[in-house]
């Protein structure tokens, strides 16, 4: 039995004296990359210059796309191939990875060893992050004299500006468009040809449009969901239709998320939840009652509403304008192309940058997987194919704004998602809960 | 402990060395070097892509100030308790009942095994069907038997209690089997001999039985605490630590710390903390648990 | 006699209910494989399906190169498998039979690596993958290229190391009787053949099971997969199966027919290796 505790004290001996081993070896190493990475950087401009177009070398790029849909996956595929052949000195390695944290996990690893890919399709809660650590490279410089600045629409493109520096070029928008059930408008005696457009109406709708069972909640309105970190995607939502900018001003780090505004949007939202409620896990899309003809609105982008369209809902949804309190608004995700910080060969990677953000290949995006265009000179042949539908798409982006892109940003959802449970279950007052969240966001600003 | 050994031994086998050499080799590079990298990073504010700078003990420090970090302590102790001895239970029940002649006896304890072959993320998707408030197939019978339905994993209280059913659901096979293993090299005699003095069947269990399955109890101990001290990926993918912290657990932590939020120096100290605390609680368990069988039989 | 008999029913009948509970999240997920995404939204819940029809495997296995898939994964399994049974039973056998100075500590630090979560030292051995030297376009320092980043050298090596295997094997080789090693050694031989002509054969209950266990943790690992490939040549089933769950939506019958083809190899595996299984684990099964 000493034998034993011995041994134990013995591992954790060893153990120190391998830290002491490994802590050495461990700095060469670190040094070693910092050196390698030193030496890409310094070393950019020359390669670029000289890389393509004087030697007749191929150049190899890896391309890292979020998602692993077999459908966007075909696409992505045919931009590689259409790309490659008007270039061909350039040679596209084409990855993916699944959506969520996985992605930032190959992100991660990558860029810590080095091994980053090129071009990169992420989303806008990314940039925050990844932009003050130098992973994402400023496009400025190829922006300024391309076509697309004046066209792409000017809420898409600002979502991938950070300080005045244009860092994402917006391929796939991921807007939180009101998307309501007709049928069940229709059997609560609400017309279902007008949707809510003010929190006013949203309220009457919402009691007109819960059922109970005793004390279950049958059916609900607006099913806002209860727990999970995105949750602060629908407190987002709210705040900024009441007038709210952001949950913390990216200019100068102002939190935003416990104004008597925001604290306003929570308890009305905490008003609509109590009128009845359905516990559901924003993490888990698949929760969302709106799709077990459960609750009567969402808030949801546009592939979801292409999945509901099918089986029970099938023809009975519909989508509307973003609602306003006192300004109209919504929530707006994006997926950008984003140049790696790393990469020896700029002026490739912007090409391929360029050509997947043609109009030609935005409206090809559009026809085979059915994503919204973002230019202007688009916006007509693209409402003219499905009036309905797409003048509230076109007008969810137009109006939407993104998560803050700020370096602590991966914190704030978290803080924010907590404090949204928080108030769901009871626990604090939206008051409370947002004043505590505040306190916790401003200790992330000095940490950093 | 030289002494003891010094009295007992007659000389080094030199070969050894040899022969632990390839294991302890890829032991030594892909394990042992990465805990020695995790250990100097818990000292820095390494962020998975500048090159570190030493902050000393400031990570260590801002541990004891985090309030999360002691609810995915509480929490992971609260799992791993209550995984730990019913999964215990259950597979010692079981494998005691199943220990008799029978043709069914593989099939049952296919049954038993099955969900421990199967992977963890899927395992963990369907177990969301079940927990289902809507469609789910625990609310589905409480309706048939006109009871009232429950929130399951999106109610705080319950939502703990749900994984670790899951975890028991998961596990209880294995320890049956290994349980069974231990069974299979009692003595026959032993039982005979104590059925000629007459012992009931509770008696033999207590006095034959559970004292020759103590190492096999050992083994199941410590493998277990080390496993529901890692306890994260059906947290992950069931309920991501809510609703309000309630599943949150050490792992889950360090993964949103040190991925998520880029804080790898913080989520290392965390993982230093997590590694002190398993050596601790099996160094108890070696002490406590080892005495007796496993230990020099011949 | 009869009673006996009744004893045995209601216990057939009990263990019979027991395990129908134990596989019914099992049979599920096989049921799901054969509904529609209708019938699984449907608010109304039943078990069973409509009917039996192999759409959605068909459908699953045609996304995809499945083939390739199954093949990488059976490879790596088995490499990995093969390779850590060997290395980690040689090393159980030293540490139960063998006196050798820092016996002891050496064994603990193995312990250590046990404790240390697989998430935690994930980020730390990519590193060393990475900047692994003269492999993958990097020089002797390791530096130039991606090192074993998307081989499969890169996937298996690391899954060899186990702590688990020679914890258990050890065990398992303590409980060998003495006189073996003592008839071994009066015929003059040494330490290896000691360990090739008796030990080894003598193995199969722990191998069998050791190999049973580490080809799950393997076959069903995705993280390391996940950080280690970039390719569809070096894709595993795991990660082939986040085809079908997309952020939006998740298909959730092709994911289901596809995990349960995912899942039947190491079916098989157990169903086979069932048989020695039980034989011995922790105590020998040599009396």
């Amino acid at each position: 039995m000493k034998r034993k505790i011995a041994i134990l004290c013995a591992a954790v001996m060893g153990l120190t004296s391998v830290f002491g081993m490994t802590g050495c070896g461990d700095n060469g190493n670190e040094e070693l990359i910092s050196e390698d990475t030193a030496a890409g950087e310094t070393g950019d401009e020359k390669e670029t210059v000289d890389s393509v177009e004087t030697s007749g070398e191929k150049v190899k790029l890896v391309f890292l796309r979020v998602g692993t849909e077999p459908e966007r996956k075909a696409y992505w595929e045919k931009m590689v191939e259409g790309f490659e052949k008007e270039n061909p000195n350039i040679e596209i390695e084409y990855q993916e990875a699944p959506a969520g944290d996985d992605f930032e996990t190959k992100l991660n690893t990558g860029f810590a060893s080095g091994t980053a890919p090129d071009i990169i399709n992420f989303t806008l809660a990314s940039m925050g992050t990844r932009v003050p650590l130098g992973q994402y490279a400023s496009l400025d410089e190829y922006v300024e004299n391309w076509e697309g600045k004046d066209d792409l629409m000017e809420s898409a493109l600002s979502l991938g500006n950070i300080n005045g520096t244009q860092y994402g070029i917006p391929v796939i928008a991921d807007p939180r468009i009101l998307i309501y059930n007709k049928e069940m408008f229709e059997e609560a005696g609400l017309d279902p040809e007008s949707p809510p457009t003010t929190w006013e109406e949203l309220k009457e709708a919402q009691l007109a449009l819960i059922k109970k069972d005793g004390d279950t909640v049958v059916q609900t309105g607006l099913g806002i969901p209860t727990s999970g970190t995105n949750t602060q995607h629908w407190f987002s939502i709210f705040i900024e239709q009441n007038g709210v900018k952001n949950l913390v001003d990216e200019d100068d780090d102002t939190i935003l998320c416990n104004t008597p505004e925001a604290i306003e949007a929570a308890e009305f939202m905490k008003d609509l939840v109590d009128e009845g409620i359905i516990f559901w896990n924003a993490d888990n899309a698949d929760e969302n009652p709106f799709a077990s003809g459960k609750a009567a609105m969402t808030f949801a982008n546009d592939t979801n509403f292409a999945n509901w369209n099918t089986g029970d809902l099938e023809g009975k949804i519909a989508m509307a304008d973003p609602i306003s309190g006192t300004k109209q608004a919504t929530f707006c995700g994006m997926q950008f192309m984003f140049m790696s910080g790393e990469t020896e060969y700029k002026d490739e990677v912007w090409k391929f940058i360029e050509y997947v953000s043609s109009a030609e290949n935005m409206w090809t995006r559009y026809e085979d997987l059915g994503a919204a265009v973002l230019r202007e000179s688009l916006k007509d042949k693209y409402i003219e194919e499905d009036p309905e539908k797409h003048e509230a798409i076109y007008n969810s982006i137009a109006c939407g704004t993104g998560s803050p892109k700020v370096a602590y940003a991966n914190s704030v959802y978290n803080i924010i998602g907590q404090a949204m449970e928080e108030i769901m279950y009871d626990v604090k007052t939206p008051e409370e809960a947002l004043n505590g969240a505040a306190d916790k966001i401003q200790e992330e600003i000095d940490n950093q | 402990m030289n002494r003891t050994k010094i009295r007992k031994k007659k000389k080094y086998d030199n070969c050894a060395y040899a022969m632990i050499f390839p294991a302890y080799f890829v032991f030594t590079v892909f394990i042992l070097i990465p805990i020695g990298m995790v250990l100097y990073y818990s000292v820095t504010n390494y962020n998975l892509y500048t090159s570190p700078d030493f902050v000393g003990l400031k990570n260590y420090i801002n541990l004891f100030k985090d309030e999360d970090f002691f609810i995915a302590v509480k929490n992971t102790l609260f799992y791993s308790v209550f995984t730990l001895f019913p999964q215990l239970a259950i597979g010692l029940f079981v494998a005691v009942i199943l220990y008799r002649k029978s043709k069914l006896i593989p099939v049952f304890r296919t049954a038993f095994y099955l969900p421990n072959v199967m992977s963890m993320v899927c395992m963990s998707m369907v177990w969301l069907w079940i927990y289902d408030p809507t469609f789910g197939l625990l609310n589905s019978i409480l309706k048939v038997f006109g009871a009232s339905t429950k929130q399951w994993l999106q109610d705080p209280n319950m939502a703990m209690p749900c994984v670790i059913l899951m975890g028991i659901w998961k596990n209880c096979g294995y320890s049956m089997v290994i349980y069974l293993s231990g069974l299979t090299s009692i003595p026959d005699s032993l039982y005979e001999a104590a059925s000629l003095d007459g012992a009931n069947a509770l008696k033999k269990f207590t006095r034959i039985t559970w004292p020759m399955l103590r190492p096999t109890t050992f083994f199941l101990l410590v493998t277990g605490i080390v496993n529901s001290f890692a306890v994260f990926e059906q947290i992950n993918i069931m309920t991501s630590g809510g609703p309000l912290n309630r599943t949150t657990t050490i792992v889950h932590q360090i993964y949103r710390r040190a991925f998520l939020e880029f804080k790898m120096g913080y989520g290392s100290a965390m993982s230093v903390v997590l590694l002190l605390f398993s050596i601790v609680v099996t160094a108890l368990v070696f002490k406590f648990g080892s005495g007796g069988q496993d230990v020099d039989v011949s | 006699m009869k009673k006996r008999k009744i004893y045995h029913i209601i216990w057939g009948v009990l263990m019979t209910l027991a395990s129908l509970i134990m596989l019914t999240p099992i049979l599920m997920m096989v049921m799901t494989s054969f509904k529609t995404m209708d019938e699984i939204r449907s608010a109304t819940f039943s078990f069973l399906p409509e009917k039996f029809s192999l759409g959605n495997y068909i459908m699953a296995m045609s996304n995809g190169n499945w083939l390739i898939y199954f093949r990488n994964s059976i490879c790596i399994t088995l490499a990995a498998v093969l390779f850590s049974l060997l290395f980690n039973s040689i090393a159980g056998y030293a540490f139960a039979r063998l006196k050798f100075k820092g016996a002891g500590v050496m064994f603990g630090l193995l312990m250590v690596g046990l404790m240390m979560p697989a998430q935690v030292t994930m980020l730390p051995t990519f590193l060393i993958m990475a900047r692994f030297p003269l492999a993958g376009g990097n020089n002797i320092w390791g530096i130039g290229g991606n090192g074993l980043i998307n081989t499969f050298a890169g996937l298996i090596i690391p899954l060899v190391s186990g702590s688990y295997g020679v914890f258990l094997c050890k065990q398992f080789y303590e409980n060998f009787p003495r006189s073996l090693d003592e008839a071994a050694e009066i015929d003059g031989a040494n330490r290896w053949k000691t360990y090739f002509s008796i030990y080894l054969p003598n193995s199969k209950a722990i191998l069998a099971t050791l190999g049973l266990m580490k080809s799950v943790s393997v076959w069903n690992d995705y993280l390391w997969p996940l950080v280690m490939t970039n390719s569809d040549s070096h894709k595993t089933v795991q990660l082939a199966l986040t085809m079908f769950k997309i952020d939006t939506s998740i298909q959730w019958n092709q994911l289901m027919a596809a995990s349960v083809m995912v899942v039947l190899p190491m079916v098989i595996l157990f169903l086979c290796c069932q048989k020695y299984f039980v034989q011995g684990i922790v105590t020998s099964g040599l009396k």
